[in-house]
Formats: structure tokens, C-alpha cells, sequence
């Protein structure tokens, strides 16, 4: 869809106005490719039409532009009471089954852009008088080595960090430039990121204490699914635990792992130690 | 129910952060200024409140700053949502009583987790 510059402006000086979003020429492609469904929806022929409800001041479309142009990504702390079960159940129990001064394994499978890797690093900072002299290894994988590389680099926009970064640790650990918020060296550091595709299971992954497989394998065949399983399983410490989607459930899928009691999301393995 | 005030001058964000905040349960008042938004907290006070910086008659700090004084103003958790996006506003507002603070544009992510994260979820 064409957009000449008095649309362009007319969006962009609404989004700025509205939401304090920042529309620059090099986003056009954003107007198109978010806008589209809007149009559709509104029964319009094109963006044309549609800035001149915005002029108009028509509450509908902008409504549905403001939410056509908020992108939904994976976040940061993605389900807090999660991380609070990690922090004070999980990573206790781990502790109490590890050697002192071995370190905490953890793998983020489908890491994508970092969020998962580096929430859980900024948590052992955070908390990690709580973790006595235990480390913690933290491996994020994923298929994209374009992701991983932007994940490494550890900067987000305005609207990354916010989707569930507390500001006062976004405040205490990020450091902003222009837009964009960048995380320290140091939270940085302590996350490593692998090219890894978990359906060629040919590069060795050490056994974990927690492995987070999050709406990864979800639209997998059933023979696919049970074979990622057994490999998670066998890199799966006795006493660690899986992390699936908060809507995927495995209990017809395999037999290796079984839901984790008053937890949602949460398994352990079939013969684990946890009671 | 617990109750949510949007303090807000721009109708389109208290209908859009209205619609979320409903969706999350809360029962929600509106409030176009912070002068408004006093007088609301005086009569009724709020379970949490989403509140803009740059408003007209009294701008955001200068209402947290009030409402921290009233009887039972310590109650409310108090998410700022404004434009003001420098490292130094965050601080200022956290360091006058804010809980969180979002940067807009928000959504209902970033609604819903920052209400996870000062505990009204």
C-alpha cells in the first residue's frame, strides 16, 4: 500500500500525540504491514481512507490503529509468579541437591531475542546471597543466529523493557541510549548464547537443574514431541525441573516428566527426587 | 472488586487502558487531572491508580506527592503511564512514591505485568 508523506504525517503525529510512539520513515513498512488488518476490518480501501478518519477524530479506528501498532513480543520476567516459584522453591530445592560451590545449570531452549536468559541472570544478581557460593551457568539457544546475535548485543526499545522489567531494575541494570535501553556488561556477561536446533539433537548439552522449554515445541507432531522429551529428559537432572508454556499440557505426550504439584507449567521428572 | 482510578487528560488512553484495566477485573474510575483525581482519592480510596505526568491544573508528581499525604494515601500502588521516558523522570517518580511506571505506548502485556508486579494480580 502507498502512503504519501501528509498520511505518513498524519499517523505519526497521532501515535506521538497518543501514545508517545515514535514513527519514523525507516517504519513505514510498520504502517503497511500493521495497518492492513485495520483497514480490512474497518471496511475501507486503503490507508488513504484511513488517516482521514484519524483526522476525523473517529474513535474506532483510532483505537484500532493504536492497538494494530503495539507489537506483541516475548518479554521480560514473562509470568511473575513463575520467577517468584523459581526464586523460592526451585532453586532451594536445587541447592539442597547440588555439591557447595557447584554451579546452577540452567538452558533457555528458543531463547529468541534474550528476555528469558536475561531475566533469570538478573534474578542470581538480585538474589544471589541467597544462593550461598553457587554460580550459575546460564545457556540460551535458539535456531536464528540473527537472534542470537541481537540477543548478545542485550538492547531492547522503549517498548521491550517494559513489557515486564520492573523500572527499578531497569533503572538499576539497563543504561538508555536514545530509544533503546541496553543492559550492563556484567548481567551480560553471565548468559552464553548456542546455535542449537532442538529437532537435530547432534550438539551435547550438559545436564541441567532447570530447563526452560517455552512454547517451543507446541505445533510438533506427537512422535517429534516424545522424542524432544526423552532428549530433555536425559538432560535433565534428577532433582531439576522443565518449564513448559502455561498452556501446554504433556501428560498424553509422554511419560517421562509429570506436572510438579501446585505449580502450573512446572514438571519434574518421572523418577525425581522432589517430593 | 478492587478498584482501579485512571488518572488521565487524553479520553482515547483512559477508554483504551480502561477496556484493559475492566478486562483484569478491576472496576474503574476516571479522573481527567490531578485536582480531580484528589478529590476522587478523598471521597473513595482507590485500590491502585494509572497516572499520567503531564496534565493540566495538577500534573502527576504534584498529585502523588499530595496523595501521599491524605489519610490512607499510602494505600494505592501507583503506576505512572506517561511520554516521559529519560532515566531522570523514572527516578523522580519513583523516588516521590510510584510503584511502576510505563512508558508510553502500553498494551495489555504491559499493563497486566505491571500489575502482576506490585501485587494487584
Amino acid at each position: 500500500m502507498a502512503i504519501n508523506n501528509e498520511e505518513f504525517d498524519v499517523f505519526k503525529i497521532f501515535l506521538r500525540d497518543e501514545i508517545g510512539f515514535s514513527l519514523t520513515e525507516d517504519k513505514t513498512y510498520l504502517i503497511n504491514s500493521r495497518l492492513a488488518p485495520v483497514i480490512r476490518k474497518m471496511g475501507l480501501d486503503n490507508l488513504h481512507d484511513l488517516s482521514k478518519k484519524i483526522t476525523a477524530g473517529d474513535n474506532r479506528a483510532k483505537h484500532l490503529v493504536i492497538e494494530a501498532m503495539t507489537p506483541k513480543e516475548t518479554y521480560f520476567f514473562r509470568n511473575h509468579n513463575l520467577f517468584e516459584t523459581i526464586r523460592t522453591v526451585l532453586l532451594p530445592h536445587i541447592v539442597g541437591h547440588i555439591k557447595p560451590r557447584s554451579k546452577i545449570n540452567i538452558w533457555c531452549v528458543g531463547c529468541s531475542s534474550g528476555q528469558e536468559p536475561y531475566s533469570l541472570a538478573i534474578m542470581s544478581q538480585e538474589y544471589s546471597k541467597d544462593f550461598g557460593k553457587h554460580k550459575f551457568n546460564i545457556l540460551g539457544t535458539d535456531l536464528s543466529e540473527e537472534i542470537l546475535d541481537a540477543a548478545s548485543i542485550g538492547k531492547y526499545s522503549q517498548y521491550e523493557v517494559q513489557r515486564g522489567m520492573p523500572a527499578n531494575l531497569l533503572l538499576k541494570y539497563f543504561e538508555q541510549q536514545g530509544e533503546d535501553w541496553q543492559l550492563n556488561k556484567k548481567i551480560r556477561k553471565k548468559v552464553k548464547y548456542k546455535l542449537f536446533n532442538i529437532l537435530r539433537l547432534t550438539k551435547k548439552i550438559p545436564v541441567q537443574d532447570i530447563i526452560f522449554c517455552r512454547n517451543v515445541i507446541q505445533d510438533f507432531d506427537i512422535d517429534t514431541k516424545r522424542k524432544i522429551y526423552d532428549d530433555l529428559y536425559n538432560r535433565c537432572a534428577k532433582h531439576g525441573f522443565l518449564i513448559l508454556g502455561q498452556s501446554e499440557k504433556i501428560e498424553n505426550e509422554t511419560n517421562k516428566f509429570k506436572p510438579m504439584p501446585n505449580t502450573s507449567g512446572v514438571y519434574i521428572p518421572i523418577d525425581s527426587v522432589y517430593n | 472488586m478492587k478498584n482501579c482510578l485512571i488518572v488521565e487528560d487524553s479520553k482515547i488512553v483512559r477508554m483504551i487502558a480502561g477496556r484493559i484495566i475492566r478486562e483484569l477485573g478491576f472496576e474503574v474510575n476516571e479522573a481527567e487531572d490531578g485536582q480531580l483525581a484528589l478529590q476522587a482519592c478523598v471521597e473513595k480510596m482507590p485500590d491502585c491508580i494509572l497516572l499520567d505526568w503531564n496534565m493540566p491544573n495538577m500534573n502527576g508528581i504534584e498529585f502523588l506527592q499530595a496523595l501521599r499525604q491524605v489519610e490512607n494515601g499510602k494505600k494505592p500502588r501507583v503506576i505512572f503511564c506517561t511520554i516521559e521516558s529519560d532515566v531522570h523522570s523514572i527516578k523522580h517518580a519513583l523516588e516521590n512514591g510510584a510503584n511502576e511506571y510505563i512508558i508510553k505506548p502500553f498494551d495489555s502485556d504491559i499493563i497486566k505485568t505491571k500489575f502482576e508486579q506490585v501485587g494487584l494480580l
